[in-house]
Parts: C-alpha cells; structure tokens; sequence
C-alpha cells in the first residue's frame, strides 16, 4: 500500500498551468484598463477645468473681479457675491480627482496634501487662462449663435449672477451732481455722486464711458459708493464682443 | 531547469512570457516560503494561509502579461500578495479597516534607514515574535516588510503604495510601540 505524498504547492500551480484551467490573461486587457483609467481621469479633469474655468469667467463677466478695487467695501461684496455652491462643488471634485490620480497613477510616492494641491493649483492656472485666452468668451459668443448642447443654458444664465449692488453700463449722459447709467439691457438709471463717492485713479467720467460701479439703490436713483471704468481693465471688451 | 536557479527572477519571467511556462516553478519554488511568513505574520494566523498564497500565484501567472520587464519582480509579487491579505484580513476582521489614512496626507521628514545596527535589527525581530498582534496592521505591515522580509524602504513604499517617508515614519512608530507593548517600565523614546 503506497501513501499519497501532499501535492507540493508548486506542482499544483504548475497543474493548473499545465490543464489550461488557467491562462495568462492577453496584453491588451491590461493596454485598455489603462486606457479607460486615463480617459476616465481626462474627462473628469476636462469637465473640472470648464467648471473652474466658467466660474471665473462667470465672475470677470459680471464685474465681481473689479470689486477688489473698491477697498473692503469690495471685497465683502466680491465675498457676498461669491456662488459658494458652484466654488465648493469644484474643489471637492479636484479633492476627488487627486485621490483618483493617487490609487490610479504612481503619485503615491507623494504626500496625497501635495498631489491635491498640485491639482487645485494646476485647475486654478488653467482656468484662469482659459478666460485669459479667452476660450470662455468664444464659447460664450459661440452659444449666443448656436445654442450649445449642456453648457449653453449656463451661459444664458450668466447676467443673472451680478454681484449684489454692483451695476455695469455705460455713460450715456453727465448731469450737475451725477449721471445716468446704461445698463447692457438698454436699461437707464440715474446716479448720484455724493462727497464720499470713490472715483478709481482719478477716474474723470466722460460720456460712452464703460463702469462698474458699487452704489446703494434708492426710491429713483442709485446713490454711487465706488466707481471704476471696465476700458483697458482685465477683459474690459467682454461685453462689446458678446453683445457684437 | 536547473539551470535556471541562477536567473534573475525578471530572467525567468521573461522566459515564461516566451513559452516556458514550467519555469513557473521556479518562481513558486523563490517566493512561497517568503510569501506565507509574510502572511503569517501580517494576518497573525497560518490559518488559510496556503490557499491565500497559492491564490497569490494563480493571479501573478494570471496578470503577468502586465509586469513591466524592466522593473523588480521582487515589489510586484509583493504587492499582489499584500492586495490579497487585505482582502484576508478585510473577511476576518471584525473592525472594518480604515478607508482613509491621515498618515499619508501631509509631507513627513523622512526617518534614515538604519541597515547597520544589527543588534537593533535582532531585538526588534525577537520582538516581533513576541509581539506583533498587539500592533495595528497599518504598523505591523511595514515592520514584518522591512525586518523579516528584508526590504529597503523604496521597496516597502511600492508594495504598499505609501510615500517612503510614511513607510520611515510607521516603522518608527512601530518599533517604538513594540518596544513600549514589551517592556514599559523601560521605555524610553
């Protein structure tokens, strides 16, 4: 009578080998994981880079990046005037898309502090180039045009997002203690300077002359707290080319 | 196949990838041993333990189209083997492993390697034997990687997918926890 010696692990890997009841899985299972992590990864960053990017944008279209020029009155405006929702859910997608590129890529050899703020960093840039460039205003001119599918009720939504008391227009007309103001509506409304008015650089209004301006809202007339003109400023013809 | 013994492991593999699929063996042959201390160790318990790593084996043959000849077989083997004790340890643990470590959030100074001090080495592998439960498996993965298996932290850093200076920060706590676990009245930071 023979006893049965143990399989050696080895012999029964080599026993499944040998039986085909495995196989190595083909190379191009592992090329198309890649692919489809690196396209997944592509279109997460590309649809972050738009968000970011048009909320910048939504802010130099509004005026809300000038109000950093009219002291902390501004500031607490551009705070205020801030869409929170839309700034907050852009940062926990880039928090979420640096966990991503850490599990998926090698940047686990890095702290996941530094891989995440080399993304906000890197989104932040791009963005703000994207509306430098400009791709947003295009975009934003191509929608006016052609209605583009998804984003295009974003850009329609644009106007509504002025800043809390801060109007933008033209100067259509000088008075003795003021002027009227014609808003991109083809709206106009009467302003008054009062003695505490801030005019930026020395700004001497003319007529034609393209503003912002922060001002509290009376019964008839807007009372004005700080004046800047929008011409020569970041992007100042925005509006000209959107509305060309 | 004898011959082969004297082969790099990236050798054999190379081999396989061409045809010979018994050079296989050999590789079973380098790494079973190593492989189910390390699992011993880690899931505290030889309990299972040879199907775990048979299984380890099964998916290397399995995904090795996708090794990179030009890289160590060594961290790669490793790093199936420690995807397959979480998972191990996952089904038996009680206390769900953590899913976010706060450890590998912010930079560490990185702690030196200390190769030389052999009787440091001898003290912390007698308490290891001794002690090693009592860790959690964050401390006792890198302590049994680098003190029983023999890895430099590069290595360790690849097979747990960590920045080295977490793998330099966690050995550091969890030999100082050892020491603290085994003898308290003596303990000195």
């Amino acid at each position: 009578m023979t006893e049965d010696k143990p399989q050696s692990m080895k012999d029964k890997v080599l026993g499944e080998i040998r039986s085909q009841h495995i196989s190595m899985k083909p190379k191009w299972q592992f090329f198309l994981k890649s692919l489809l992590i690196i396209l997944l990864l592509s279109i997460i960053a590309l649809y972050i880079l738009f968000h970011t990017s048009f909320l910048f944008y939504s802010l130099h279209y509004n005026g809300s990046l000038f109000l950093t020029h009219f002291g902390v009155s501004g500031l607490r405006r551009l705070i205020l005037s801030l869409p929170w929702l839309w700034l907050l859910s852009g940062i926990i997608l880039t928090i979420l898309l640096g966990i991503l590129v850490e599990k998926q890529t090698k940047a686990y050899r890095f702290p996941l502090f530094y891989t995440v703020m080399s993304s906000i960093l890197l989104i932040a840039i791009i963005s703000a180039l994207c509306v430098i460039l400009p791709i947003q205003t295009s975009l934003h001119k191509l929608n006016t045009e052609t209605r583009i599918p998804i984003i295009g009720p974003m850009f329609k939504n644009l106007p509504e997002n002025e800043p809390l008391k801060t109007y933008i227009g033209e100067v259509s007309e000088l008075n003795g203690n003021g002027f009227l103001l014609t808003n991109r509506q083809n709206q106009t409304t009467r302003v008054i300077l009062t003695p505490e008015t801030k005019l930026n650089n020395n700004l001497k209004l003319q007529n034609g002359l393209e503003i912002m301006m922060i001002g509290e809202q009376k019964a008839n007339y807007i009372e004005a707290e700080g004046i800047r003109a929008l011409l020569g400023g970041f992007g100042a013809d925005v509006h000209a080319e959107i509305n060309d | 196949m004898e011959g082969n013994l004297e082969k790099t492991d990236e050798q054999v593999v190379k081999e396989i990838l061409a045809g010979r699929l018994d050079d296989f063996g050999i590789l079973v042959q380098r790494y079973e041993e190593k492989l189910k201390r390390y699992g011993w160790r880690f899931l505290s318990s030889p309990e299972g333990i040879e199907d775990i790593v048979q299984e380890v084996f099964i998916s290397v043959y399995k995904n090795l189209k996708s090794f990179d000849l030009d890289k160590r077989f060594s961290p790669w083997i490793y790093r199936i083997a420690h995807n397959a004790y979480i998972n191990a340890l996952k089904k038996r643990s009680r206390d769900p492993l953590p899913f976010f470590d706060p450890d590998v959030l912010f930079p560490h100074p990185i702690t030196p390697e200390r190769p030389d001090r052999d009787l440091e080495k001898k003290e912390v592998r007698e308490l290891l034997d001794k002690s090693l439960n009592m860790l959690p498996p964050k401390y006792r993965e890198p302590l049994i990687l680098f003190y029983l298996q023999e890895l430099d932290y590069a290595n360790i850093a690849e097979i747990l997918h960590l920045p080295i200076s977490t793998v330099g920060v966690r050995i550091s706590r969890g030999r100082k926890m050892l020491q603290k676990n085994s003898n308290p009245s003596d303990y000195k930071l």
